[in-house]
């Protein structure tokens, strides 16, 4: 099932109007509980200095309370709502954590709904626990502690990780945060290169390989060399005898390294790299010279690449 | 045609979007400059089609993921959060949400469960011999009531009022939105209700009783705000309680679904509450206690209780035209 397989990486799809599908990562509790404290300390620390602002400039108390009052009904009640209405699905909490609300197709949430979200919050956070109990006194002013564990149940068990509030106005919580473009590695050793010019010319690498040679070769710098060598051996030992390669010392690393050079950083002319280099900008029917046989492994055998 | 060579062509115009997303956020303002705004949608659309052709162009997952987050916020930029529309909201006000009332089961239960709750308790603190008033409002409670209405109604200055007035704005506003939010579990909702009837009923059943004698006081003070005030419990208790039944009673949808269709009905609902709080607040605040004659106060209460009636009933009467629609 689709939704399954979506629940794995605790992404969600979205079609936008422009046809496109994109992924977002979901925002799970531990995002959203410190976007939260930090809007209830922004919250708090805007009460506090307006008290102490208020009171130092008005005359007496009861001229300066009205407004104090306001502002508190105000922030406790439609702090959430207001700021994800003006701000895009943000509050200040939610934007120093990088997350967003969006209704659950992925269009921009409306002011109904950010107000409605932040309202049923107090349903969310229930059940109350009581911080003293004082069994002379029932009923007597206590400090109740918000547990919120109705909401991460809810959370749990809805496939968008929805609080109730959520749920109510059928939005969902995301991480939107800035991702750094990675290019191509840089900086491979020389002899990648000298075995990269050996590979046959005629050389095409399948969709699936190219995707593990690059997700190899982006993270081996984070590895010790000896994890290094256990991995690059399962996929390195196939493809050289496929290649009929002789691997010296059975350094399968460079094997691979060179094969990302190939499919990724140039073709093995000089030529095209520097037409790289000069800027030449893509052609789309160039790009896609997908072989005919398409196989898990590396082909040697496929038709030549159109570049050349 | 190598990956390099692709994301050497591509990467310029990903940067150049990735910044204009930066900056749209940081300044969190809309696209208003005409042209900014073109360069950003016709960026916009190239990464979406690099991204739609990702496959087909290998690119290394790492930069699928990239593009997928600067598609992505890219998105939230072009489609923005619409605010509030304040012109619509007023025709929801007074054209959708009267008819909705009217026609609610659960205000109707709502109603019912209050005012039953509120007479049954006026009821039983009306007798003498009975212990209830002390047990349901306690007897320091009752002590500070009797005094705060133990001098006639004579007005009071401008600052207290004001001061007294966002006290019931934000008092009584805070407990209706509870009890709507708590309408969503229905029992948390109907406790707060069940518990403001019963307080509300005592203290009214206890200030009627023959023997106290600030009672003409308390009713001199509570005539003008009752009717907006306790319909606006009524009111928000009732659509607390439409969404806690929406998960109940799914007529035939999905529980989420109904939940999501009766939140955007009953929210309205709940809008015209809080009006009716303010309102309720206004007059309790300026007008309740000052020293106008019972006569005037009565007469307010008169007018607002006929103009409830207008909003609910003509307002509310099902139309047979927007029923067809």
């Amino acid at each position: 099932m689709a939704d399954a397989i979506d629940q794995i990486d605790s992404t969600i799809d979205v079609i936008t109007p422009e046809n496109i599908a994109f992924e977002y990562q979901l925002a799970g509790p531990f995002r959203r509980l410190p976007a939260f404290m930090i809007d209830l300390a922004i919250r708090s620390t805007l009460l506090i200095l307006f008290q102490i602002l208020m009171l130092t400039l008005a005359s007496d108390t009861v001229s300066a309370l009205p407004a104090i009052l306001l502002l508190w009904f105000g922030l406790e009640w439609f702090y959430g709502g207001v700021l994800e209405a003006y701000w895009n699905g943000q509050t200040v909490g939610k934007r120093l954590m990088g997350i967003r609300v969006l209704q659950i197709d992925g269009q921009p949430i409306n002011g109904m709904q950010a107000m409605l979200r932040n309202i049923l919050r107090s349903m969310d956070m229930m059940p109350l626990f009581p911080l003293f109990i004082d069994e002379a006194a029932p009923g007597s002013t206590n400090l109740f502690i918000p547990t919120g564990v109705i909401g991460l149940c809810s959370a749990i068990l809805t496939r968008r990780y929805q609080r109730l509030g959520d749920l109510a106005c059928g939005t969902m919580v995301v991480v939107e945060e800035r991702r750094r473009l990675a290019g191509t590695v840089k900086g491979l050793d020389k002899s990648v290169v000298a075995l990269a010019e050996q590979l046959p010319a005629n050389l095409i690498v399948t969709r699936k390989i190219s995707n593990a040679l690059a997700a190899y070769v982006e993270r081996r710098k984070y590895l010790a060399v000896p994890r290094i060598k256990e991995i690059a051996k399962h996929l390195g030992r196939p493809l050289a005898a496929q290649l009929r390669l002789e691997v010296p010392g059975g350094n399968y690393d460079t094997l691979l390294c060179a094969l990302y050079y190939r499919t990724f950083v140039r073709t093995g002319t000089q030529e095209t790299l520097d037409k790289a280099v000069s800027g030449g900008v893509l052609k789309k029917e160039q790009a896609s010279p997908l072989p005919t046989t398409v196989a898990t492994t590396v082909t040697t055998a496929g038709p030549k690449e159109a570049t050349q | 045609m190598k990956i390099a060579e692709l994301l050497s062509g591509r990467q310029k115009q990903w940067r150049e979007l990735d910044q204009l997303c930066a900056k749209l956020e940081a300044r969190a303002s809309s696209l208003r400059d005409g042209e900014t705004a073109t360069r950003f949608a016709s960026l916009y659309r190239a990464a979406c089609a690099d991204l739609a052709l990702a496959d087909s162009y290998h690119l290394p997952p790492n930069t699928v993921k990239f593009l997928h987050q600067l598609v992505g916020r890219a998105h939230n930029q072009l489609y923005r959060s619409r605010s509030f529309h304040f012109q619509a909201w007023a025709e929801l006000l007074f054209r959708d949400v009267p008819q909705q009332i009217f026609s609610d089961r659960c205000v109707l239960l709502a109603a019912c469960l209050f005012w039953g709750g509120f007479l049954l308790a006026a009821l039983m603190a009306l007798n003498p011999q009975s212990d209830f008033v002390v047990n349901a409002i306690g007897e320091s409670k009752m002590a500070r009531m009797e005094e705060d209405f133990k001098d006639p109604i004579a007005g009071r200055d401008y600052l207290e009022n004001q001061l007294m007035a966002t006290f019931y704005i934000k008092h009584n506003t805070g407990i209706g939105l509870s009890c709507f939010s708590g309408g969503l579990l229905i029992l948390p909702g109907l406790v707060i209700t069940m518990t403001n009837a019963a307080i509300l009923g005592a203290s009214f059943g206890y200030m009627a009783r023959p023997d106290v004698a600030s009672g003409v006081n308390f009713f001199h003070f509570v005539t003008a705000h009752g009717p907006f005030e306790l319909t606006a419990i009524v009111l928000s208790a009732g659509s607390g309680l439409r969404l806690g039944m929406s998960w109940l009673s799914t007529k035939g949808l999905t529980r989420v679904d109904s939940l999501r269709k009766t939140a955007n009905e009953s929210m309205p609902m709940m809008g015209a509450a809080i009006a009716l709080f303010f309102l309720a607040a206004l007059i309790e605040g300026f007008l309740s206690p000052s020293a106008l004659p019972y006569e005037a106060k009565a007469a307010v209460a008169i007018i607002s209780s006929s103009l409830l009636m207008f909003y609910f009933v003509v307002l509310g009467y099902p139309v047979e035209s927007s029923r067809g629609a």
